[in-house]
């Protein structure tokens, strides 16, 4: 028995041990460095015609829900920013996931690109109809792929401000314009949505579908000359960004109008009828947060909004001489004086 | 270990080694301790259980509080639609029982859509935040479960849950006026609203509080999306229900695995008229610190007793 000896003969393997565990051990910042690098949200924002991005508005309250759930802009999270239109989106998708983006945030229809390109990263999309039709997810409650999100329910939204707008309007008038972007994904089930309604209601409809701003502003004269007692705007990202021009045309009309975002009437017209935008992003970030923590999209259900909200903008309703109807101010959650 | 060279064992003092001293010795301290020891394992068994009675006592009470504030949640809309029965039909009241739907519908964002029916079942007012409104529409409602069923209850009557659209749980909650032909008030409910209630219920540190209906499915959960899955909790509600069984009183917490992954421990209560099961979970490392806090301090006094004991029996 020579312990001595055998301590000596077994020295070099503990010595290759001890080096391993120290190249380890020192390595192991950079291992740990990588994992916890800042996460990247690529957003894929959708400009419906030329410059007119809405990102801002939704950007913003989706930052909101974030920092909600504690992600610090700069520190924990980066937001890569690409806006396009639908055809642009595939490519636009490709050039966030080259950017090593951890997931994408689709809005509109930029989710069709995306999902072509992404492999199995997760995109949270929004939309309008509904993500199962579209094809988007097998369920709502199992969306069993790399797919997830929000959906706002507009084809039903889109009959109900029509009714609501009808309460607003003068007695005697039932003729309606309606302002569309026709390059919009759910365009046909929301004009459908919307023929159907104008049929229960009793009103005559105009439609004037746009593909891009100068669209509208050729529009706005033939809707003033087409004798409507009201406008219909199906919310979509170029009405949206065109909500201050739509306000100054309504004010000088006189028409009492409606859309889906309450920025819609912040902007001086009328009323709003939709998802509070808010908590609608909130909802989305909700589930950006639980990706970015480890959970698969395919268990992520996708969620409807919460809360819909009337928002009366009380000031031009006074400026268009218009008595609302009881049956109008009960319902409405928010007036804007 | 024995160094070497040392092999002599100690030199005892001489009572010692005599047999029968040794013997009797340890004979003596085999009565004492033997005796001592189950009475410690005994007495912290004791202990453990009472400590677990006592923890099922607190989370029943959770429960209980939980279960009342959600049957408050209920009662706000059972009581909404009360108001919109409690007068008798008229030729021409429609348009006014329009405006009391249209308020309780501002009132209560839980409530999705509202019908009011007539003594005769016929539908007058349906207003709803998605759908166009009806005024006067005649539809025959009186054999829908809703109108049958509040009338026979003479009170509010409780759907069962269903999944709009595959995902959002919705139920029906009726109310019929007061005499034999009174109006129904339907109203159609979405649960996703209890999540106001269920996610500000704070349990310990990390417990949580949440709803199954009679069928097993999870309808209100702080963790939304487990609800929006439509997840299936049918085995925690046998457990629950096999309790139940057993007997009367309160039933010690229930281990199991929880709607985390997790173990936990976990108690309920029935909430009575939609026979939904609240359930409060708690996670085994959380509920045994809480348990250990209080009986810790006891075994430990014990431990040095008994210690105490031995060292004198030798």
């Amino acid at each position: 028995m020579t312990p001595a000896y055998r301590r000596f003969s077994s020295f070099p393997m503990h010595r290759r041990r001890l080096l391993t565990t120290a190249a380890g051990i020192a390595l192991m910042p950079l291992a740990r460095g990588q994992r916890t690098r800042m996460a990247r949200i690529g957003w894929l924002g959708w400009i419906g015609a030329e410059g007119a991005s809405a990102s801002t508005l939704v950007l913003a309250a989706f930052r909101a829900g974030l920092a909600d759930r504690g992600w610090v802009e700069g520190r924990d999270y980066e937001l890569l920013v690409r806006d396009g239109d639908r055809e642009r989106s595939a490519e636009l998708a490709a050039e966030l996931v080259r950017a090593d983006a951890d997931l994408l945030v689709a809005q509109g229809p930029m989710v069709f690109g995306a999902k072509t390109v992404t492999g199995t990263k997760p995109v949270i999309f929004n939309l309008g109809g509904d993500p199962v039709e579209a094809g988007l997810v097998a369920s709502l409650s199992h969306p069993g792929g790399h797919l997830t999100g929000v959906t706002s329910l507009s084809p039903e939204l889109a009959g109900k401000r029509l009714e609501l707008l009808k309460l607003a309007m003068p007695r005697g008038s039932a003729h309606v314009a309606v302002i569309a972007n026709a390059m919009h994904a759910g365009f046909a089930i929301e004009r459908d949505a919307v023929d159907a309604a104008a049929r229960r209601l009793g009103l005559a409809l105009a439609w004037h579908p746009l593909k891009s701003v100068a669209d509208m502003e050729a529009a706005l004269p033939r809707i003033a000359q087409g004798g409507a007692g009201a406008l219909l705007a199906v919310p979509d990202n170029l009405i949206n960004s065109q909500a201050p021009a739509l306000a100054r045309f309504t004010s000088a009309r006189r028409l009492p109008s409606i859309s889906g975002w309450a920025a819609f009437a912040e902007a001086g017209n009328l009323m709003s009828y939709g998802p509070n935008v808010h908590a609608y992003f909130r909802q989305m970030a909700a589930i950006a947060d639980r990706l970015l923590r480890g959970a698969r999209a395919a268990d992520l259900a996708v969620e409807q909004p919460r809360d819909i909200e009337l928002v009366i903008n009380a000031r031009v309703a006074r400026a268009l001489g218009l008595a609302l109807p009881a049956e109008l101010q009960l319902r409405a959650d928010r007036w804007i004086e | 270990m024995p160094t070497a060279g040392s092999n002599e064992p100690p030199p005892w003092p001489l009572w010692w080694r005599s047999a029968l001293v040794r013997r009797y010795a340890a004979a003596f301290a085999l009565l004492v301790s033997l005796p001592l020891l189950a009475y410690a394992a005994w007495s912290a068994t004791q202990v453990y259980r009472q400590q677990r009675d006592a923890l099922a006592a607190v989370q029943t009470a959770q429960a209980d509080a939980a279960a009342a504030r959600i049957q408050q949640f209920l009662r706000t809309i059972e009581l909404q639609l009360a108001w919109l029965t409690a007068l008798p039909w008229t030729g021409d009241g429609a348009p006014q029982r329009r405006l009391d739907a249209l308020r309780a519908l501002r009132q209560t964002p839980a409530i999705a859509d509202i019908a009011l029916i007539d003594g005769q079942g016929r539908e007058r007012v349906a207003e709803s935040r998605l759908e166009l409104g009806r005024i006067d529409s005649m539809a025959d409602r009186s054999a829908s479960p809703a109108f049958s069923g509040a009338r026979e209850a003479r009170g509010a009557y409780y759907g069962d849950v269903r999944f709009r659209k595959g995902s959002e749980p919705f139920m029906t909650i009726a109310v019929a006026g007061p005499g034999d032909e009174a109006g129904v008030a339907i109203a159609e409910v979405s649960l996703k609203h209890i999540w106001d209630v269920v996610s500000r219920i704070r349990i310990g540190d990390e417990g949580i509080v949440y709803v199954v209906d009679p069928a097993g499915r999870l309808i209100a959960h702080p963790d939304i999306n487990l609800v929006l899955q439509n997840t299936n909790l049918s085995r925690v509600l046998q457990v629950f229900e096999a309790q139940q069984r057993a007997g009367p009183g309160t039933p010690p917490a229930v281990r199991m695995a929880g709607t985390g992954g997790a173990p936990v421990l976990a108690s309920s209560v029935v909430l009575a008229p939609p026979g939904w099961r609240v359930i409060v979970e708690q996670g085994l490392n959380e509920a045994d610190a809480l348990m250990l806090n209080e009986s810790e301090i006891k075994e430990r006094r014990e431990a040095r007793y008994l210690g105490f004991l031995g060292c004198c029996g030798l």
